[in-house]
C-alpha cells in the first residue's frame, strides 16, 4: 500500500458508493416521474390551471315593435397586480382613463398594495377598454354582464327580474330562463404562483353561447300609458292597488299587463317581495257584476231568453236562501239588455234561476274560470269555481252576480275577449317569437282557441248589450267621444275574515272597442278605493283616459283600427312621467315626446326630483324642472354615494355594493350593524366598504 | 492483460518518484472529461435561460437578464478552465496555502457586520472591486488544494495519529467550522470531501472513528442551533406535512418532477418555474430539467455527471504522481458529492439545503470554481494515458 499514490481499494469503494447513490436517485426519479406521475400531474394541474367561467350574454326581451325591455349590459372589473406592473405610470394612466380619479392617486394605490387588488368592480368604464394584449403589464380587465331594464318600472311584473348571478327569478325571466340564459363558456388559464394568468398560455377556451332574444306581444307604448293612467287612477282614488290588462281580442295576444304598486327590476330588492308579483295572474278575487256576463251568455246562448224578454225588477230586492239580494236603485220591468245595462242584481238573479245551476256552471267553466289560462308565467292562480255538488245555499244566485267565485284579472279579460271576437275563448299569450343566436326569428306563440264558448249570434247580442251599458248605463264614465265602446262595470264588496266588510270594494271595468268590430280590450281593476268606490267612478275613467291618450299618442298603437274611429277626439292633456333616477339625457327625450319642455337645476347626470310631481296632468308646453343630483348612482361616473346598509342583510348589502362598484368587506354575519364609510359619503368606485354584521338587528343603535 | 496494466502503472510511478516536478503537459488532455464538462455547461446554460426567463422578464423586463450574467460566468469559468488545464497542477497546488490563508481572512471578514452582502439569509458575499465572490466557495477550493499538498507532503506519516492525522485534520476542521457559520450544507459537503480525500491518501480508519465520535455532538449543536435549519430538518422527517412552510420548495420540486413524467413538457414549458418553485434556475434547476425534459432528460444529466465523476476517479487512479492522483480524486469527489446532495434534495431524499448542481445551476462563484476544478482535472489527465489503461471501457476504476 505504501508507495501507491492512492488507496485503490478505498477509491473503488468510493466509486461504488457513488454508483449506489446514483442508483438510489434513479430509483427515486422512477418513483416520482414514472410511477406516481399521474398524482403529481393532477396536483400540478390544480395549481397551474385556473378555470374562469365566461358568462354568456343573456337574451334580450323586446316589445312587439322591437323596443328594448330587458338587455344585458357589459360591465367591467378592473384589477391590478402590482408584482407584474413594469410601468406604473402607464398603469395609472390607463386606470384614470378607464375608471376615473387621478394618476397620482392610482400610483399611490399601486405602491400601497402587495397583492392583487380591484381598482373597480362591475362598473361601466369611462372608455372602451383596449384589447387585453395592449394593456400595460399588471393591469387586467374582466367582463361581466349585468341585466338592465332600460324602461325601468315598465312591465316589471311581467318581465320579472334576475338574481345577482343572472338567473331568472320571476316573471318571463324565470319562465323563459333556459331560452334567455344561453350557455356559459370557460377559459382554462395557466396561472403563476401569484395567481396571475400567463399570456398566451390558455389551456382551453370554450366560447359562451349567447341566450336567445324574446319578442313579446306587449306594446311598450300601451304599457307605458296604461301604467301611468292606472297609477294616477289608483292614487286619486286612494286605493290600495290596481291591475290592468290589455288584450287583442281577435288573437288573444296580451298588449299590456300592469299592476300598481310596482317595482324597478333594476333594483328588485328595494321593495317588499309582495310588490313584485304580477297581480293580473296571481291575485284571484270576487269580481262582482263584471261577471254577470256569464249569466247573460248562458241565458241567451242556451235559448232560455231572447232580447225581447223582459224581467221584473221586483222593487230592487229578492229573497235568497237565508238572505236577500238588493239593487242600488229599484227597477221596474226591464228588457234583458236593460238588466245588464243597469247591472240589476235582482234581474240577473231571476234570469239565473230560470237558466238553472247546470247551465250556469257549465258556461262559467267553459269561460275558463277555475282553471289557469295557460299563459305560462310563474305563479298563475286558477281561482275557484266550485263544482256543482259543492253548491249550497244561494250558490246559484251568488255566482250569477259574480260572488262565491274567485277569478283572476286575466281570466276576466279572456272571457270578455270571447264575446268580442265572436264567441271563442282564446288562450292569452305573451311571447311572440324567439330569436336564435344566428339572428333568425322563430315563432313561439300564436292564437290558440281553447273552445267555443257561445254561438256567434250570442256574442253579437252581448256586444250590443255591453255597448248600451257604456252609452247609457253604468259604464258611462268609460265613454270616449267619437268611439264606440262596449263594456261592463263591476263593484264588488270584499270579503274579509268575518264576511263582507263595509267600505272595502273592488271596482272593475272591462271594455272593448270598436264595439262593432272589437280590436282592443282593456280591463281595469282598482282594489280598495278609499274616497269613492263605484266602478263607474273609479275604474271606468281610467279606461277612458287610457284610450284617449293612446289614440292621441304620436305612435298611436291603436292605429290599426283608426278607420273605424269616427271622429278625432280632443288631444288629452299630457302627463308628466316619473323621471326620478333617470339619466338626464333620457329624461329630456321622454319629455320631448310628450310635448313638454324642461329645465335642469343643479349638476349631475341623474334626476333627483322633479316639478311638477310625476303623473300630474299639465298643459302642453309646460316647463318641467328637473333637479339633478351630484354624481350618484349614475352608471358612467366614477364616484358614488355610499348607501345606508344598516339593518340590511349581507346579501342585500353585497348586491347594493356590487351595483355601485364598491368593494364590500364583511365582518361577522347576520344583519349589517355598522358601516364605514358612513352612508351619504361621496367615494370613488372601487372603494372598500366595510360592514360589521351581527345577529342582533342593531335597532338600538 | 492484467499484467500489462500493472506494468504500465509501475512505469508511471517510477516517473513520479524520480522527483521531477510534473510530467510536462505535452500529452493530450482527456477529451471525454472535456466533452462531459462542456455538455453539462451547455445544457446548464439552456436550462438556466429556460428556467429564469419568465422571472427575469417580470423582475427586470429582460428575459435574458439572468442568462447574460450566467454566460459571463461561463466565459470566465471556461477561460480559467483552459488556463488551468495547461498549468502545471503541482504548482497550482502550492497556491493552496496562501489561498487558504486569504479565504480564511475573507471568511472572518464577511462575518463582520456591514461588510458581507447577504443573499437568502445564509450565504455571504464579499466584494473586491468589480469582483464579488462567496468566500466559502473560494475556501472550499483553497482547502482542497492545500489538503492535497499536505497529504502529499505527509503521506508517509499519515498512519500516525499525532504526527500525521491531527496536523491535517485540525486546520480542515477549523475551515469547515468557519464555512459552517455561513453555509451549513456546504460545510457538510466540504467535510465529506476532505474525509474522503484523507481516507484515499491512506489515513487509518480508526482515526476517523475517533474524530467522528468527538465531532458528532458538535455537529448536533450546529444542526439544531439554527431555527430555520431545525425547521427544515424537522420538516423533512415530518414527511411533507408542512407544504407551505419549510417543505414548500421540496414539495414544489416533486410536483415539477412528477408533472414532467417520462418525456417532460418540452423545453420552455415548465409551469413550476412561474414562481411556484423559488430559485428555479439555481439550486432547484434539476427539478425544472425533470419537468421540461422528463425522466429521460433527468437520467441523461445523472449519467453525464456520474460518467464525469468516474472518469475523474479513473484519472486519479492512473495518475503518475501522488499530487495528481489526490487532486483528481478530490475534484471528482467534489463534483460527485455536490451533485448527489443537490439531487438528493430535489428528490426529497435529503433535507432541503442550498447546494448548487455543479456546472448546471445558475452560478456565481460556484460555477467558476467548478470549472477551475475541471481545469485542474484536465491538467492531471494530461499526465495519464487512459486509452491504454481502459481498452474495454470499464466504468469503475
Amino acid at each position: 500500500m505504501i508507495g501507491a499514490p492512492l488507496h485503490s481499494g478505498r477509491l473503488r469503494l468510493l466509486a461504488l458508493l457513488f454508483v449506489a447513490g446514483w442508483a438510489i436517485c434513479v430509483y427515486r426519479l422512477t418513483d416520482i416521474q414514472l410511477l406516481r406521475s399521474a398524482s403529481y400531474h393532477e396536483k400540478a394541474r390544480r395549481q397551474h390551471l385556473q378555470e374562469q367561467v365566461l358568462q354568456p350574454r343573456r337574451g334580450e326581451i323586446l316589445d312587439r315593435e322591437g323596443r328594448l325591455l330587458a338587455v344585458d349590459r357589459l360591465l367591467h372589473t378592473v384589477g391590478v397586480h402590482p408584482k407584474y406592473v413594469t410601468d406604473a405610470a402607464a398603469v395609472a394612466r390607463g386606470l384614470t382613463t378607464l375608471v376615473g380619479r387621478t394618476d397620482e392617486e392610482w400610483l399611490a394605490e399601486i405602491a400601497d398594495h402587495q397583492g392583487y387588488f380591484y381598482a373597480a368592480r362591475r362598473i361601466y368604464l369611462l372608455e372602451e377598454p383596449p384589447p387585453s394584449h395592449e394593456l400595460p403589464g399588471g393591469l387586467d380587465i374582466t367582463e361581466a354582464y349585468r341585466r338592465t331594464y332600460p324602461q325601468r318600472r315598465m312591465a316589471s311584473s311581467v318581465l320579472g327580474y334576475t338574481g345577482i348571478d343572472g338567473v331568472g327569478l320571476e316573471g318571463l325571466e324565470l319562465d323563459y330562463d333556459n331560452v334567455l340564459s344561453g350557455r356559459a363558456g370557460r377559459i382554462v388559464q395557466q396561472v403563476d404562483a401569484l395567481g396571475a394568468s400567463i399570456p398566451g398560455r390558455d389551456a382551453a377556451r370554450e366560447e359562451p353561447v349567447s341566450g336567445m332574444d324574446l319578442r313579446l306581444t306587449l306594446d311598450a307604448v300601451i304599457q307605458e300609458v296604461l301604467e301611468e293612467e292606472l297609477a294616477r287612477g289608483v292614487e286619486s282614488s286612494e286605493a290600495a292597488a290596481g291591475i290592468a290588462v290589455a288584450l287583442d281580442p281577435e288573437t288573444g295576444a296580451i298588449l299590456a299587463m300592469a299592476g300598481w304598486p310596482t317595482f324597478d327590476p333594476n333594483a328588485p330588492d328595494d321593495v317588499d317581495p309582495s310588490q313584485r308579483r304580477n297581480r293580473a295572474i296571481t291575485d284571484p278575487f270576487e269580481p262582482g257584476s263584471v261577471l254577470k256576463l256569464v249569466t247573460f251568455t248562458a241565458a241567451l246562448d242556451a235559448g232560455r231568453y231572447t232580447p225581447a224578454d223582459t224581467i221584473d225588477g221586483g222593487n230592487g230586492v229578492i229573497q235568497v236562501v237565508g238572505s236577500e239580494i238588493r239593487d242600488v236603485h229599484a227597477h221596474g220591468r226591464m228588457s234583458l239588455g236593460e238588466v245588464l245595462q243597469f247591472s240589476s242584481n235582482v234581474g240577473t238573479v231571476k234570469i239565473a234561476r230560470h237558466v238553472g245551476e247546470n247551465r250556469l256552471y257549465r258556461y262559467a267553466r267553459d269561460f275558463g274560470f277555475g282553471q289557469v289560462t295557460g299563459l305560462g308565467l310563474p305563479g298563475e292562480a286558477s281561482g275557484v269555481l266550485r263544482k256543482l255538488p259543492d253548491w249550497y245555499g244561494p250558490a246559484l244566485e251568488s255566482l250569477s252576480i259574480g260572488y262565491g267565485i274567485s277569478v283572476t284579472a286575466l281570466q276576466i279579460a279572456a272571457a270578455y275577449a270571447a264575446v268580442a271576437n265572436g264567441g271563442r275563448l282564446l288562450q292569452p299569450w305573451l311571447v311572440d317569437a324567439v330569436r336564435d343566436e344566428k339572428g333568425r326569428w322563430h315563432s313561439a306563440g300564436g292564437t290558440q282557441v281553447v273552445r267555443r264558448v257561445m254561438h256567434e249570434e250570442t256574442s253579437l247580442l252581448l256586444r250590443g248589450f255591453l255597448r248600451d251599458a257604456v252609452s247609457g248605463g253604468t259604464g258611462k264614465q268609460a265613454r270616449v267621444p267619437g268611439l264606440q265602446i262596449a263594456g261592463k262595470t263591476g263593484t264588488a264588496r270584499k270579503a274579509g275574515p268575518s264576511g263582507y266588510e263595509a267600505g272595502q270594494y273592488i271596482s272593475s271595468f272591462c271594455g272593448f272597442l270598436p264595439a262593432d268590430d272589437p280590436k282592443f280590450l282593456l280591463l281595469v281593476i282598482v282594489d280598495e278605493p278609499a274616497n269613492r268606490y263605484y266602478a263607474s267612478e273609479v275604474a271606468a275613467p281610467i279606461f277612458a283616459s287610457t284610450i284617449q291618450r293612446l289614440i292621441c299618442h304620436p305612435q298611436n298603437p291603436l292605429r290599426g283600427f283608426q278607420s273605424s274611429i269616427h271622429q278625432v277626439v280632443e288631444r288629452p292633456a299630457p302627463v308628466v312621467p316619473d323621471l326620478r333616477r333617470w339619466p338626464a339625457a333620457e329624461a329630456g327625450k321622454a319629455l320631448n315626446q310628450r310635448g313638454l319642455r324642461m329645465r335642469f337645476v343643479g349638476e349631475g347626470h341623474t334626476v333627483l326630483s322633479q316639478e311638477p310631481e310625476p303623473l300630474s296632468q299639465v298643459e302642453e308646453g309646460v316647463v318641467v324642472v328637473l333637479h339633478l343630483e351630484a354624481p350618484g348612482i349614475t352608471e358612467s361616473v366614477s364616484q358614488v354615494i355610499v348607501p345606508d346598509l344598516r339593518g340590511r342583510s349581507l346579501r342585500e348589502a353585497a348586491a347594493e355594493a356590487s351595483t355601485l362598484g364598491l368593494v364590500l368587506s364583511v365582518e361577522g354575519s347576520g344583519l349589517v350593524r355598522n358601516q364605514n364609510p358612513r352612508a351619504g359619503t361621496l367615494v370613488n368606485r372601487g372603494t372598500d366598504l366595510r360592514v360589521v354584521a351581527g345577529l342582533n338587528s342593531g335597532s338600538g343603535r | 492483460m492484467k499484467s500489462r496494466k500493472r506494468k504500465k502503472r509501475k512505469s508511471h510511478q517510477s516517473l513520479v518518484r524520480s522527483g521531477s516536478h510534473v510530467t510536462p503537459p505535452a500529452a493530450q488532455m482527456d477529451r471525454t472529461i472535456l466533452m462531459l464538462v462542456l455538455l453539462l455547461v451547455g445544457l446548464g446554460t439552456v436550462m438556466v435561460y429556460s428556467a429564469s426567463s419568465a422571472v427575469a422578464a417580470s423582475q427586470f423586463g429582460d428575459s435574458a437578464w439572468y442568462l447574460k450574467r450566467h454566460l459571463a460566468r461561463v466565459v470566465i469559468g471556461i477561460g480559467i478552465m483552459f488556463i488551468l488545464s495547461r498549468a502545471r497542477f503541482a504548482r497550482v497546488v502550492r497556491l493552496g496555502r496562501p489561498l487558504l490563508l486569504f479565504s480564511f481572512v475573507a471568511l472572518i471578514v464577511v462575518l463582520l457586520p456591514g461588510i458581507g452582502g447577504e443573499s437568502n439569509g445564509a450565504q455571504r458575499w464579499l466584494s473586491l472591486g468589480p469582483i464579488s465572490f462567496q468566500p466559502s466557495e473560494l475556501a472550499r477550493f483553497a482547502l482542497l488544494l492545500w489538503l492535497v499538498d499536505m497529504l502529499v507532503a505527509r503521506r508517509n506519516l499519515l498512519d500516525r495519529f499525532q504526527e500525521g492525522f491531527v496536523p491535517i485534520i485540525v486546520p480542515v476542521a477549523t475551515v469547515v467550522a468557519l464555512i459552517m457559520l455561513e453555509d451549513f450544507s456546504s460545510a457538510v459537503a466540504v467535510a465529506l470531501i476532505c474525509a474522503g480525500l484523507i481516507a484515499l491518501a491512506g489515513a487509518r480508519l480508526i482515526h476517523f472513528g475517533a474524530i467522528t465520535a468527538a465531532a458528532l455532538p458538535l455537529a448536533w449543536i450546529a444542526l439544531m442551533g439554527s431555527e430555520y435549519r431545525r425547521a427544515r430538518i424537522l420538516a423533512f422527517f415530518d414527511g411533507g406535512s408542512d407544504l407551505q412552510g419549510s417543505n414548500y420548495q421540496v414539495w414544489q420540486s416533486l410536483i415539477a418532477l412528477g408533472d414532467g413524467g417520462l418525456f417532460g413538457k418540452g423545453l420552455g414549458h415548465s409551469a413550476q418555474k412561474l414562481r411556484f418553485l423559488p430559485e428555479p434556475f439555481n439550486d432547484f434547476i434539476f427539478s425544472i430539467i425533470g419537468e421540461e425534459l422528463g425522466f429521460i432528460g433527468a437520467i441523461v444529466v445523472l449519467i453525464l455527471i456520474l460518467a464525469l465523476v468516474l472518469r475523474g476517479f479513473k484519472v486519479a487512479r492512473a495518475a503518475g504522481s501522488a499530487t495528481g492522483a489526490l487532486l483528481a480524486a478530490g475534484i471528482s469527489l467534489t463534483i460527485g458529492i455536490y451533485a448527489l446532495v443537490n439531487i438528493g434534495v430535489v428528490t426529497s431524499l435529503l433535507p432541503a439545503t442550498g447546494l448548487a448542481l455543479p456546472f448546471i445551476s445558475y452560478g456565481g462563484s460556484s460555477l467558476v470554481i467548478s470549472l477551475a476544478g475541471a481545469g485542474l482535472l484536465l491538467s492531471v489527465s494530461r499526465t495519464v494515458d487512459l486509452s491504454v489503461d481502459d481498452p474495454g471501457g470499464r466504468i469503475l476504476p
